[in-house]
């Protein structure tokens, strides 16, 4: 009976604590509301330029890894990360088609054959399209401060809980533009993805998202 | 007498299969151990060092930073980060062997960790017992051999010994993993061009810059 009480007390906890909002943030109580508004603010953008920054925090070692380069999107579902530090590296997806070019050479493949980068390009490619909400794949909680809103997203599938504890979307209130990208990975790990220098339905040619 | 033959067949079977599993590599080269001294400045001393890696397992890449680290108790932890920023593998290298801190469920196999292991071990110079290391000399290189029986590690020097240019992982009589390596940063090979030689798995590494 005890172990019984302990275990609901535990439940209880657990739902309790992790309905809480981050520091600095409060729940967005009207989803309804606040998917209309990204539905509408970023259906009008069609494209983005932007510098990033990858924040790679490995936790159990204290090091960190940065890496830098230009991110460009267009819709429907175009993305280019060029890394320019600390070596150069280009992920271009176009559709369901992946290209990828490293120091040793340029590789293409479709995303439906490495499930991994799927994943990580449809949380970017749905960050960008606002239809992160729409991603069944994850049970996500939406808050918010004075500037941003802050959408957590937990994975439900195994599969996903293989790779990630959470995603969290920094999208700026105004725009609802993505400014922050959060991986917190099962290791303790975490990656941060910062976009800065943002220019909305600035003009990006389309010969950015072919890899010759 | 027949039956006494067939032992003696069988003995010597025995025999020669015992001698093969044990047979050391370099084994026909010269004894040089008035040069065992340099050994000492070959072995890693580092804090913290990073490798650009791009490894290829049976034509798929798996490309990222390596990071070194060493710990307080002389242990050495090897993290992988793919270019996604996903961690891939925290190994722990340690005198008695090593320990698994994380493995991506995709990899998370004994053998797995224990090739990974086995390759970061290689550079690292792990397990590599200077004091039982046999000395060999061939042409003015020295040949470093380590281990014994069922596995050997060799490691063979530039004509100064200041440095490491190839190390072999050797297995019962055959070579199973080869690595060469050129220049030298903070102790360490500035880049590596390592390849399993029983099957498809490569791996390129170049030092980073910190």
């Amino acid at each position: 009976m005890p172990k019984l009480l302990l275990l609901i007390l535990v439940l209880i906890a657990h739902e309790f604590t992790s309905a809480q909002p981050p520091p600095g943030y409060t729940s967005v109580s009207d989803i309804a509301a606040f998917r209309k508004k990204m539905s509408e603010t970023t259906g009008k953008i069609g494209s983005v330029k932007a510098d990033f920054t990858q924040e790679k925090n490995l936790e159990a070692i204290e090091e960190t890894v940065i890496s830098k380069g230009a991110f460009r999107f267009q819709r429907p579902g175009k993305i280019r990360m060029e890394y320019s530090s600390p070596y150069k590296y280009l992920l271009v997806i176009n559709g369901e088609k992946i290209t990828i070019r490293d120091e040793r050479k340029t590789s293409s493949f479709s995303a439906r054959g490495n499930r991994l980068f799927t994943i990580i390009n449809n949380i970017i490619l749905d960050c960008m399209q606002g239809t992160a909400l729409d991603n069944r794949d994850f049970k996500s909680t939406v808050y918010r401060n004075e500037t941003h809103y802050l959408i957590v997203m937990v994975p439900v599938k195994k599969e996903l809980k293989d790779y990630f504890g959470n995603i969290r979307i920094h999208l700026d209130m105004k725009n609802m533009d993505v400014t922050r990208i959060d991986m917190n990975e099962p290791s303790g790990d975490q990656t941060k993805i910062l976009f800065t220098n943002r220019e909305l339905n600035a003009h990006v040619p389309e010969n950015d998202f072919v890899v010759k | 007498m027949l039956m006494c033959r067939k032992t003696i067949l069988w003995l010597s079977s025995v025999l020669l299969m015992a001698t093969s599993c044990s047979r050391e590599p370099y084994r026909e080269l010269a004894s040089a151990n008035e040069r065992r001294l340099c050994i000492d400045s070959l072995q890693p001393k580092f804090i913290t060092i990073r490798y650009r890696t791009l490894a290829n397992v049976k034509g798929y890449d798996l490309n990222g930073i390596l990071v070194l680290k060493n710990t307080t108790e002389g242990h050495t932890r090897a993290v992988f980060a793919g270019d996604a920023g996903i961690t891939f593998f925290d190994l722990e290298l340690h005198p008695d062997g090593f320990r698994v801190h994380y493995m991506m469920k995709k990899l998370d196999y004994k053998a797995v960790a224990r090739l990974l292991a086995s390759d970061i071990g290689i550079i690292l110079m792990h397990r590599a017992d200077k004091n039982n290391m046999k000395v060999k000399s061939d042409n003015g290189t020295l040949i470093l051999i380590s281990g014994s029986g069922r596995e050997y590690t060799s490691y063979q020097t530039d004509k100064s010994c200041t440095s490491i240019t190839r190390a072999e992982k050797w297995g019962r009589r055959t070579l199973k993993t080869e690595a060469q390596l050129f220049g030298r940063h903070h102790t360490m090979p500035d880049s590596v061009s390592l390849r399993h030689t029983t099957f498809d798995f490569t791996i390129q590494m170049k030092q980073m810059t910190p």
